[in-house]
């Protein structure tokens, strides 16, 4: 009945002030934030927590407390004042890694503990992530004091810090062992490996060095939401595994065939996902298909646990030579090019052989150029003997012949024609049946200088009828001879 | 029943039969007495007529006894007349003075007071079926306005509608919302039907007026309301007949409001010039979150929509760099209601009136203009109305009587409601605070052009308002021809042709730019135009033979005649979509293939045999019969309850009667000091005929399947089909004492409706879903009162006016258990034993503080996939009714009551020398509502913006509120319908309030010249939370109390002069 009691006040009041005023006072009444601890920021709340002094302190000299009093909302798991005096100085001296340690308290969004139905999985401001778990726990932590709310967010009070843990890729640039397998991958920031510049793909500032960097080209080590498993070798360890590869990685000058070398080693020492030492195989397969052999009599110390992964030092990790250099599959529909325009007769094919394999291969038919050449390449290859293999499937005419050139380039000449020049190997001819599904075996070429060949071209007869100038292929297989 | 029927129709044809041999007798008898008694005869009689105010002797008064003697006062006020008896009345009558029949009883001398014209009193002449009588012989329930020096200082607001609110006991009217002109819903004493109309019936100078929307309506949430046309200053005089209305027939029962306009009176010429000048406020805006507290609402919903914090985190809105690209477009601090809302709008208003003529013709000529901006942006009216009204001598015998109006209207208006994609004011209330009106660009510099519909799908308002089309253009030609011829001088023959051509046009477009894309079943929709044109022609005749006699024993009334009405109405409209550019805003320029054309085309007549009588026997003892016959085209041909077969078609009989005891002028209360005692009772029937035009036929409608076009049945015909059958019955007494100082009236009533239509559920292997059927029935019963008093009567006058009324439906008749009807998110309950359309929801009881509380409970909610799902902290406490621990349809209960306990009225007046101070203050109070609008504002279940309620939002446990927590899409059901959302609509409001002064006149030329202030709805107390608590969005009683988020009515105040020349 509170219309009475109001027009009781309008009977007293019933004049012109009155009429010209009208009372919205039980809407006023309605939408009052009531509960004080609503009309206070977080960071009002956590500075009015006696508990929290120390914390808020922290929050005022990094700034967050200005984070803290915005519009968005948060969660604040704040160690208590007991739990800020084990922080060491040096961290909440340094202001950088002050203001880490406390983003790393600080969740966006608001997280309170009638959430979590298992575990709730908390981005915190740096990005990194942490476990909220119903006991209730963050990151292993115990909640002393739950739920406290504020009108942008909650805080709940923990008796130990969260400092941020490195994640993989902030590992190897710390190298706090000082591990040369770190500082190499780490260097890689600063040496474009396969000339990924050169070839147009980089722009931009700021995004340059990282981006190179062709480890991190491979794995996003440094992306919180990922896990990995990473091994470091010591020195020694290292350095044997590189020596192992030097041959295999011959360059133009010693540093860069030593850096391949180097890669070639580190590249397969990185495995996706967390494997903790309970759950470690005994082979690990990279995700270059390399066979990795895991020895744990050679592990050095317990293993690491990183933001988003797990690190192992070992001694060597001391992979076969026939397992690293794996063999070189050309896919046959995957060409970069052609010699002449003929769109038209290309036949990208998908097809299962007498066995009911399933395949897909690339035929040219009918194009009616003699020497028509289908264009591939192949990449990052060792400095070694390649065996060449070829799966061709010729199920729509009589016998043709066709060629295979490897390497080679353009080069023009004064009287502006083009010449082919630096072939590293030509094959004549090879007949190719009808019905034949099985690999044959094409010849052998030596590559001196460890690297990409950019054109691998499959080449028809010298031959315009259509007859004779069909090209078909599945497949070419580089294999690697082991000297 | 049917015998029943057959007994009432032969009983009344008996009356009617005697009632005429009465009539040659009462002519034989008044022969003989005239010729017995003559003018020299009879009893002397004397006395004093003395102004009631300031006791002065009044000159120059009429004195007579009508067809007797008559008789003018001296200097003094003395008066000497012969009447036929002392149990005769007088009647005295002056100008500027009230009317007055006065009682003698039995006394021959007499002080008699007389009060200023327009003091409200039992002795008005007023307008009804029959004729004009004086109120203290009528024996109905009777309520009446009449015109007034404050109508003329009313806001350009008022309509109609508006302007009777609360005048009348018995009366319940709900202004719509703040649209200009559209009007209010209208009832007499409640409800009478479910789902037929339960407004009354209209009748403008003798002739049935027409006020219902035929159109599907081209901007959402407006109605057309063509009442609201007719100048409130034309209005001479309102009566509205509230029981007894059988005369009407089929069309009177939710009753009869009468409207005469305005009359010439003397043969002098005047003119009243009169021009008016006002603004409308801005309502009070609701208390909505500002762009920050809204972010923190966002950032905190989106996680349990499933988000992760770093989809979050990269929500644009969530980027806090200056350098980010679209930094200005989310980093804004909007109060959209100030962009929809205009802050102040302008009005104005003139009106010429000129009358005059000779003792052959009179007229009255009026013409108005009127321009009302609308409060919120780009939506106005203008009108142009003009009304000529003629009497005419032909020649002695024959007299016309011409009332001809023609009004023209155009209105801009945009589309209302919340939840629609295209209304400003329901995007205003719900759209992000952090984006703004136009586009900006990196720099943070404002680009004229606007902002297209932003990331959440929400138009922009101002697109709408700016770019947007909503036009209403309408007309109405409404007018008739009264041709008397007069036999003699009691009896007459009339006969009145009526025309009413109205063409109501609608268009609008919603532009592609600043709107959110809408979909069809077979397009995507970039812009929006349709087009609508309504027709309605009516002609309408009534032909009646009227006779009228008094003499010193008897006085009769008789009028017996036919009406006929025949109507067609039409409605075409095209809806077109995709237009090329927002620069083609017609049907036409719409792509083909979308397209979408319709209509509706309406015809009916209704043929209507009545009878009216009066009788008065001493002028104490007074009976009125009435009887109608009606037939109409949309009766089914086997009705049978009332029904009268003549040839093949059904005609409803309906008769009603009705007696009133004019105690206070017996003899014996001579000395009692009580000015006028009646008693009133009357009992009768009254119908309902607004079943459908053609529900009672089977038939086909034109229905697409898969691009074939084709017919289907329409319907379930229904050849029993007819009226509903009201039944009324009603007693009231009337009372004025102190020298009519103090003047009272009280009635109580009770109307049943038989043979009330439904809406029948019916095999679905019919492939319809329901027949109508007359299957229902419902009972109103209510009590109303009203009292007028003068509290001060000297030079100063303070006149107080109040009255309150109530009424209680019941539904007695159902043909099934019950019926839930939805409306506006709001559900409904209509079940036997019950007021029907109650609100019918869960019972909230506050919010959980804690997981374990609501552990506790052990509550579960069942998801559609009929998984049970625990309530957990922060949901809402539901009342589980059926104790199974689940919370579903099966624990809804009645939680409110949109009817209200009692409305009604107020009213002061305090005049001093030339000033003059109207107030009236109406209220409202019981009612419930549903707040649709808070509904969504504290849903916290989405993009929308929330009231500043929702900061008071549960977060964590242990927090006790009244609020529940934010989920997205709500899937605990904390925002369903429940009491939560059911709020005390009552308030009272100063509704008008004017102050007049008359300038002192100088000038023989000018005969008064006036000066006006006006405030309207200047404060509303109510506990309701929202714009207003005072709306309608349908007339349907399935909509009552439901806020849908119309446009709110809102202050006005305005300055106007008067001049009469």
């Amino acid at each position: 009945m509170k219309i009475l009691n109001k027009l009781r006040t309008v009977a007293c009041l019933l004049g012109v002030c009155l009429a010209f005023y009208g009372c919205s006072d039980s809407l006023e009444e309605h939408t009052e934030v009531t509960d004080s601890r609503l009309q206070k920021s977080l960071a009002q709340r956590i500075a009015e927590e006696p508990e929290l002094s120390e914390f808020n302190a922290a929050l005022e000299e990094s700034g967050y407390n200005e984070v803290l009093s915005a519009s968005k909302s948060f969660t604040v798991w704040a160690p208590d004042n007991e739990a800020m005096a084990q922080v060491p100085s040096e961290i909440l001296n340094d202001s950088e890694q002050l203001e880490r340690f406390v983003a790393n308290h600080i969740a966006l969004s608001s997280f309170s503990t009638d959430m979590i139905k298992d575990t709730l999985s908390v981005q915190m401001l740096t990005d990194k992530y942490a476990d909220f778990l119903p006991a209730p726990s963050i990151a292993g932590v115990n909640l002393s004091l739950a739920d406290q709310f504020a009108s942008n967010g909650v805080y709940h009070i923990i008796g130990r810090d969260l400092a941020p843990q490195y994640n993989v890729w902030e590992y190897i640039e710390a190298n706090p062992e000082g591990y040369s397998q770190n500082t190499f991958i780490a260097s890689l920031d600063y040496f474009d490996l396969f000339h990924v510049e050169q070839a147009g793909e980089e722009a931009g500032e700021g995004i340059d060095t990282l981006a190179r960097n062709e480890m991190l080209r491979k794995y996003d080590l440094e992306d919180e939401q990922k896990n990995f498993t990473y091994f470091v070798m010591t020195d020694e360890g290292y350095k044997q595994e590189k020596d192992k590869l030097v041959p295999y990685s011959k360059r133009g000058s010693q540093d860069s065939t030593q850096m391949l070398a180097q890669y070639n080693v580190v590249k397969d020492l990185v495995f996706k996902g967390i494997y903790t030492q309970d759950n470690l195989p005994d082979t690990l397969t990279s995700i270059d298909g390399v066979k990795v052999p895991v020895d744990q009599e050679s592990f050095i110390g317990e293993p690491l646990e990183l933001s988003n992964g797990i690190v192992y030092i070992v001694d060597r990790v001391d992979v076969k030579l026939e397992d690293k250099l794996v063999p070189v599959k050309i896919e046959g529909e995957n060409p970069w090019g052609f010699s002449h325009d003929r769109n038209d007769n290309l036949f990208y094919r998908e097809k299962t052989d007498p066995s009911g394999e399933y395949f897909e291969d690339l035929v040219a038919r009918n194009h009616g150029v003699a020497q028509f050449a289908i264009h591939y390449d192949a990449s990052k290859l060792y400095s070694t003997t390649y065996r060449v293999y070829w799966r061709a499937v010729n199920d729509f005419e009589g016998s043709f012949w066709q060629g295979l050139r490897i390497g080679g380039r353009y080069e023009v000449q004064e009287d502006e024609s083009l010449e082919l020049v630096d072939v590293i190997a030509t094959y004549p001819p090879m007949e190719v049946p009808p019905n034949n599904y099985d690999e044959v075996f094409v010849g052998e070429f030596n590559l001196e200088r460890a690297g990409d060949i950019d054109m691998v071209s499959l080449v028809a007869e010298n031959n315009s009828s259509d007859r004779w100038n069909p090209l078909s292929l599945d497949y070419l297989m580089f294999v690697p001879i082991i000297e | 029943m049917q015998r029943i029927t057959k007994f009432i129709f032969k009983f009344s044809v008996c009356i009617i039969s005697v009632l005429s041999s009465g009539v040659v007798f009462s002519q034989q008898e008044n022969n003989t007495s005239a010729t017995d008694e003559g003018q020299e005869k009879g009893v002397p009689v004397d006395g004093v007529i003395r102004d009631a105010s300031t006791g002065e002797p009044l000159s120059g008064i009429n004195v007579a006894v009508p067809n007797y003697s008559a008789t003018i006062t001296d200097d003094d006020g003395s008066f000497n007349i012969n009447v036929p008896g002392l149990t005769s009345a007088i009647l005295i009558s002056g100008e500027e003075y009230q009317t007055k029949e006065y009682a003698l009883r039995g006394e021959s001398s007499h002080v008699i007071m007389l009060y200023e014209a327009g003091y409200p009193s039992f002795y008005d002449l007023i307008n009804m079926p029959t004729g004009p009588r004086f109120q203290n012989k009528i024996p109905f329930a009777t309520a009446t306005l009449k015109a007034d020096e404050s109508q003329y200082g009313l806001s350009v607001n008022e309509t109609v509608g508006t302007f009777v609110q609360g005048q009348a006991a018995g009366l319940f009217v709900t202004r719509r919302s703040g649209s200009p002109n559209v009007g209010a819903d209208m009832l007499i004493r409640g409800y009478n039907s479910l789902y037929t109309t339960n407004q009354p019936l209209i009748v403008v100078d003798g002739m049935i007026y027409d006020d219902n929307d035929y159109g599907r309506g081209m901007i959402e949430n407006y109605f057309i309301s063509p009442m609201s046309n007719i100048d409130v200053k034309d209005i001479e005089e309102v009566t509205f007949i509230k029981d007894g209305s059988s005369i009407y027939g089929t069309k009177g029962g939710n009753g009869v409001m009468l409207i005469t306009t305005t009359r010439p009176e003397d043969l002098s010429t005047k003119i009243d010039f009169m021009a008016f000048g006002g603004f409308n406020q801005e309502p009070n805006e609701l208390p909505l979150l500002n762009a920050g507290d809204y972010r923190t609402y966002l950032s905190q919903l989106l996680i349990s929509r499933g988000m992760s914090q770093e989809e979050l985190g990269a929500q644009p809105f969530m980027n806090d760099s200056r350098a980010f690209s679209d930094y200005y477009r989310y980093h804004n601090n909007t109060n959209w209601q100030d962009q929809v809302f205009n802050e102040q709008s302008y009005n104005q208003n003139y009106y010429l009136k000129v009358s005059g003529g000779d003792n052959i013709g009179k007229y009255a000529l009026s013409i108005g203009y009127l321009s009302n901006e609308g409060i919120t942006r780009n939506t106005d009216l203008e009108r142009y109305n003009t009304r000529f009204n003629a009497d005419l001598q032909l020649n002695p015998k024959l007299r016309m009587l011409g009332n001809i109006s023609f009004v023209y209207g155009e209105q801009n208006l945009r589309n209302q409601g919340l939840g629609s994609n295209s209304s400003p004011l329901g995007l205003a209330l719900t759209k992000a605070p952090f984006l703004t009106t136009n586009i900006r660009d990196a720099n943070g510099n404002l680009s004229p052009n606007l902002s297209d519909s932003d990331i959440f799908g929400v138009s922009n308002p101002e697109a709408i308002e700016q770019n947007g089309v909503g036009v209403n253009r309408n007309y109405r030609f409404f007018g008739n021809l009264n041709f008397e011829y007069e036999f003699s001088d009691a009896l007459k023959l009339n006969s009145l042709l009526g025309l009413n051509y109205s063409k109501v046009r609608e268009n609008f477009f919603i532009p592609n730019q600043g709107v959110a894309n809408d979909t069809l079943s077979n397009g995507v929709v970039r812009n929006r135009s349709g087009s609508e044109i309504q027709r309605l022609f009516t002609l309408y005749n009534d032909t009646y033979l009227s006779y009228n006699k008094a003499s010193r024993l008897h006085s009769l009334d008789l009028r017996v005649g036919v009406r006929t009405q025949s109507n067609e109405a039409e409605s075409d409209y095209g809806l077109g979509f995709n237009a090329a550019t927002d620069d083609f805003t017609n049907v036409g320029a719409g792509t083909n293939a979308l397209r979408r054309v319709g209509g509706f085309l309406g015809s009916w007549n209704w043929i209507n045999a009545y009878l009216g009588t009066n009788y008065g026997y001493l002028n104490k003892y007074f009976v009125s019969v009435n009887l109608a016959l009606d037939g109409s085209s949309r009766f089914g041909s086997d009705a049978q309850d009332w029904a009268v077969g003549i040839g093949d078609n059904k005609f409803a009989f309906l008769p009603s009667v009705a007696g009133a005891w004019l105690i206070s002028s017996e003899s014996f209360m001579a000395e009692s000091g009580v000015n006028l005692l009646k008693l009133r009772a009357s009992y009768g029937f009254s119908g309902n005929d607004d079943v459908g035009n053609y529900t009672a036929r089977k038939y086909y409608v034109s229905q697409n399947l898969l691009g074939m076009q084709g017919l289907a049945r329409g319907n379930v015909g229904n050849s029993q089909l007819q009226w509903e059958v009201v039944r009324k019955a009603n007693l009231g007494v009337d009372l004025s004492i102190l020298n009519e100082r103090l003047s009272a009236s009280f009635d109580v009533y009770s109307n049943e409706t038989e043979n009330m239509l439904i809406m029948e559920p019916v095999n679905t292997s019919s492939g319809l879903e329901y027949v109508w059927s007359n299957s229902g029935s419902m009972k109103t019963e209510g009590y109303e009162g009203s009292l007028n008093a003068r509290l001060i009567n000297q030079e100063l006058k303070f006149d107080l006016g109040f009255n309150a009324s109530h009424y209680k439906n019941t539904v007695t008749g159902l043909p099934t258990e019950e019926i839930l009807t939805e409306f506006g998110g709001a559900t409904f309950i209509t079940r036997e034993g019950l007021a029907p359309n109650l609100y019918y929801g869960l019972h909230s009881n506050g919010v959980f503080a804690s997981a374990q509380d609501a552990a506790a409970s052990g509550l579960q909610k069942r998801m559609p996939n009929g998984e049970l799902v625990p309530f957990g902290g922060g949901d809402m406490i539901f009342s589980d009714i059926n104790n199974d621990n689940v919370i579903d349809d099966e624990d809804r209960a009645v939680i409110g009551d949109p009817n209200p306990d009692w409305v009604g009225m107020l009213n002061t007046k305090i005049s001093y020398k030339g000033f003059t101070l109207d107030a009236i203050f109406n209220y409202s109070y019981g009612n419930d509502l549903y707040n649709g609008t808070r509904a969504v504002l504290e849903g916290m279940s989405g993009y929308e913006n929330q009231s500043q309620a929702v900061l008071n939002r549960w977060r964590t446990n242990g927090q006790e509120t009244s609020i529940p927590k934010a989920t997205w899409g709500d899937p605990m059901g904390n925002a369903s319908f429940s009491s939560r959302w059911i709020e005390d609509g009552s308030y009272i409001r100063l509704r008008t309030l004017i102050l007049s002064y008359d300038l002192p006149v100088f000038s023989e030329a000018i005969r008064y010249a006036q000066v006006y202030a006006t405030g309207n709805n200047l404060f509303t107390v109510s506990d309701y939370l929202g714009y207003d608590p005072e709306f309608s969005a349908g007339s349907s009683m399935f909509a009552k109390g439901v806020d849908v988020g119309l446009v709110p009515q809102y202050r006005t105040l305005q300055l106007g002069f008067r001049l009469g020349l």
